[in-house]
C-alpha cells in the first residue's frame, strides 16, 4: 500500500502543476530533442540543426497533449522528468563523443 | 486531466484557443492584408507614375542615369523593372555611412516617372510593409520580445489546432452540417466550418510561422553546437544560407560587361522568363558583381537568380540551384509557402480569404466560449461582461483601426513631421479607442454601432482617394490602373460587408425584442 498522501492538492493546483510542466517541461523536452536530432547527420552539422529545431515545435505539441492527457498529476510529473533526464544524458554524451 | 482522453483535449483545445485569442486574431487579420503589401503600398503613394511599355534596356538607361547621379558612391544598386504587382521603375540604392557628415549607412529608395525620367516625390508613409510587419514585430514592443510573443501565440494555436482535429472525430461530416437558428449549436457549425475548410493552410501558416522564428526561440539548440552569443549564431546563419551554385564561363569580355550587356544576356538564355529586378553588387571593389532575378511564378520558389562577374579576363556566370542540405530545402520551401510570394493573384486571393477565416475561426471561438460561460450560473458576471465587450472591441476593432491607417495616408498634411510613424499611431489610437468606447457604451447597440462604424470608415476611403489625389474608381478603371482600382473596389466591396452585417444584427436583434414582448 502506498503512503496515506498528507494533504489532497485542489483541482486548481493540479491544474497549475500540469501547466508549468506542459509549458516548461515542454520547452525542455522539445530543445533537448532538437539537440539530438542535430547530431544525427554526421556530415552535415547545418542540417541536422536545421532538421532538429524543425522538428522541436512537433515535440512541443505532442508533450503538452501527452501532460494533459494522462489520468494522474503524478504520473504527467514522473513522464517529464523520466525524458528529461534521459534525454539530457544523451545529449551530454554525444556533446563528449562528438 | 478529465475521465476521457476526449475531454482532456476538450479542455485543452478550449483554454490554449482563448488565452492568447485577440493577439492570435490581431495577427491573422493583419497577415492576412500583408498578402497584399505591394498593392497596399502602390495606394498609400498615390504619386507613383504607371510605367507601360517601355523596353527594359530603355528602363535601365533612365535608372542607371539616376542611380549615377544620386547614388555613384552607392555601393549596392537594385533597378526594380515594372511588374504586374508593381507596375512601376523603382530605383534603391545603399549610401555608405558618411564620417564626415556622421550619417550611418542607409538605403535610399525612388520611384522614377517613366516619360521623364525624373525622380518621384512620394509622400512619406509606412506603407505597407509596415503593415505587413505589425503581424510578427507588433509595432511598440522591442523586436525580441514581439518574436516571442509572436511565437508563443504560434505555438498555442498549433496546439489548438492539433487538439481540434481531435476532438472533433467525424470532422469532414461536421463540414457539411449546418444548423442554422440553433444558438450555440450554429456557432459550432460556422467555427467548424471556418476551421476545416482551410485547414491544410491553417497547418501550414502556423507550423512556418513557428519555423520563421525557430533561430530566436530554439537558440539553444545553436547554442550547443556553434556556442553562445552573436557571432557564433551569425556564423550558423551564414552555413544556412548557403546555396549550391553552378558556374559557367561566358562569351563575353570583362570590359563589355555591364547592366545592359547582362541583362540582355540572361534574356537570351531565358527567354519565357520576366525579369523583375537588377542589382549591381560591392561596387567599385574587386568583388563587384551584376545581379539578375527573374519574376518566378512556376513554382514555390520566390525568384531565381543570375549572378555575372568578372575575374580576371573571363566573364563567369552563375546560376543559383536552391540549398545543400535536405532540411534546409524542406525548411525554404515552407517559409515560400507562409510568404507566398510565388502566388499569382488568384492564388493571393486564396491566401488572403484563407488568413481571414483563421481570423473568424479565432472570432467564432471566442464566441462559443462566451456563450457556454454565460450559461453556467457560477460565473463571474462582470468579468464575463468586460471580456465580451472587448471581444466586440477586438473582433471589428482592429479592421476599423486599419482602415484608419489608410486614412491617416491621406488626411494628415504632406509636410507633418514624422509623418510615417503617425500613420502607425493612428491606427493604435483607433484600436485603444475601440477598446475604450466598448468599455463604456451601452452593450444592447455594441455591434450595430460598431458594424456601422466599420461600414463608414471602409466606404469613406474611395470617396477619400477621390477628393485628396487625382485617382478614383473611374479613371484608375479607364486607365487601366488595376492596383488603384481594385484597392478601392475591394475596400468598398469590405463596407458593403459590414453593411451586409449590421443589417443581419439589426434583423435578428428585433426578432429576439419582439419574441420577448410575446
Amino acid at each position: 500500500m502506498l503512503m496515506k498522501p498528507l494533504f489532497k492538492p485542489t483541482p486548481a493546483a493540479h491544474v497549475t502543476c500540469r501547466v508549468l510542466l506542459s509549458v516548461i517541461g515542454g520547452y525542455v523536452i522539445a530543445n533537448l530533442s532538437a539537440m539530438l536530432i542535430s547530431y544525427l547527420p554526421s556530415d552535415n552539422k547545418v542540417d541536422g540543426i536545421v532538421a532538429g529545431m524543425m522538428s522541436s515545435f512537433i515535440i512541443y505539441t505532442l508533450i503538452v497533449i501527452v501532460v494533459f492527457a494522462v489520468k494522474s498529476t503524478t504520473r504527467a510529473i514522473f513522464f517529464i522528468a523520466l525524458l528529461v533526464v534521459l534525454l539530457s544524458v544523451l545529449v551530454m554524451y554525444l556533446e563528449k563523443a562528438i | 486531466m478529465k475521465a476521457r482522453f476526449r475531454q482532456s483535449m476538450s479542455w485543452l483545445h478550449t483554454w490554449t484557443g482563448v488565452v492568447f485569442a485577440w493577439m492570435l486574431y490581431f495577427i491573422f487579420v493583419t497577415g492576412s492584408v500583408g498578402y497584399f503589401e505591394n498593392e497596399i503600398d502602390r495606394w498609400m503613394k498615390p504619386e507613383i507614375i504607371v510605367s507601360k511599355g517601355l523596353e527594359d534596356s530603355a528602363i535601365t538607361n533612365i535608372a542607371t542615369r539616376q542611380l549615377r547621379v544620386h547614388g555613384d558612391n552607392a555601393s549596392q544598386w537594385y533597378i526594380s523593372f515594372p511588374t504586374s504587382r508593381d507596375p512601376f521603375i523603382e530605383i534603391s540604392w545603399l549610401e555608405p555611412e558618411n564620417a564626415e557628415r556622421k550619417t550611418a549607412k542607409q538605403w535610399h529608395e525612388s520611384s522614377l516617372d517613366p516619360v521623364t525620367g525624373a525622380l518621384i516625390r512620394n509622400r512619406q508613409t509606412s506603407g505597407g510593409e509596415a503593415l505587413y510587419r505589425l503581424h510578427y514585430n507588433l509595432h511598440y514592443v522591442p523586436q525580441l520580445v514581439g518574436y516571442i510573443l509572436t511565437s508563443i501565440t504560434a505555438m498555442l494555436m498549433l496546439i489548438g489546432l492539433v487538439t481540434g482535429l481531435i476532438i472533433h472525430k467525424k470532422i469532414f461530416v461536421e463540414f457539411f452540417t449546418f444548423r442554422a437558428q440553433k444558438g450555440l449549436r450554429s456557432w459550432l457549425d460556422i467555427h467548424n466550418v471556418f476551421s476545416v475548410l482551410p485547414l491544410p493552410f491553417h497547418l501550414m501558416i502556423t507550423y512556418s510561422g513557428l519555423l520563421l522564428l525557430m533561430g530566436i526561440t530554439m537558440s539553444p539548440v545553436i547554442d550547443l553546437r556553434y556556442g553562445e552569443g552573436q557571432q557564433n549564431h551569425r556564423q550558423f546563419y551564414a552555413q544556412s544560407q548557403i546555396e549550391q551554385k553552378s558556374q559557367q564561363i561566358i562569351e563575353m569580355l570583362p570590359t563589355e560587361l555591364s547592366v545592359q550587356s547582362a541583362l540582355a544576356d540572361a534574356k537570351r538564355r531565358f527567354k519565357s522568363h520576366k525579369v523583375s529586378y537588377v542589382g549591381v553588387i560591392e561596387r567599385n571593389t574587386e568583388k563587384e558583381h551584376i545581379e539578375i532575378w527573374f519574376e518566378s511564378k512556376s513554382g514555390v520558389e520566390f525568384a531565381s537568380l543570375l549572378e555575372y562577374r568578372a575575374i580576371e579576363d573571363k566573364v563567369i556566370l552563375e546560376t543559383s540551384l536552391g540549398k545543400a542540405g535536405g532540411a534546409a530545402s524542406v525548411y525554404d520551401f515552407l517559409e515560400h509557402l507562409h510568404e507566398g510570394l510565388f502566388a499569382d493573384i488568384y492564388l493571393r486571393w486564396i491566401y488572403f480569404l484563407s488568413g481571414l477565416f483563421g481570423a473568424a475561426m479565432v472570432a467564432t471561438g471566442l464566441m462559443i466560449w462566451l456563450k457556454k460561460r454565460k450559461a453556467v450560473s457560477s460565473t463571474n458576471k462582470t468579468l464575463t461582461s468586460i471580456i465580451e465587450r472587448i471581444n466586440i472591441a477586438m473582433i471589428l476593432g482592429v479592421p476599423i483601426a486599419i482602415a484608419s491607417y489608410f486614412v491617416g495616408n491621406r488626411l494628415l498634411p504632406i509636410d507633418f513631421p514624422s509623418r510615417s510613424a503617425w500613420e502607425m499611431h493612428i491606427l493604435f489610437i483607433t484600436l485603444g479607442l475601440c477598446i475604450l468606447y466598448c468599455g463604456f457604451a451601452s452593450k444592447k447597440w455594441l455591434w450595430q454601432r460598431m458594424l456601422c462604424c466599420a461600414a463608414l470608415v471602409y466606404g469613406l476611403l474611395p470617396i477619400l482617394n477621390a477628393l485628396t489625389t487625382e485617382h478614383n474608381i473611374w479613371l484608375s478603371w479607364i486607365n487601366n490602373d488595376w492596383l488603384m482600382a481594385g484597392f478601392d473596389l475591394t475596400v468598398l466591396f469590405i463596407s458593403i460587408c459590414f453593411v451586409a452585417a449590421f443589417w443581419v444584427v439589426r434583423c435578428r436583434q428585433e426578432d429576439i425584442s419582439v419574441k420577448a414582448a410575446q
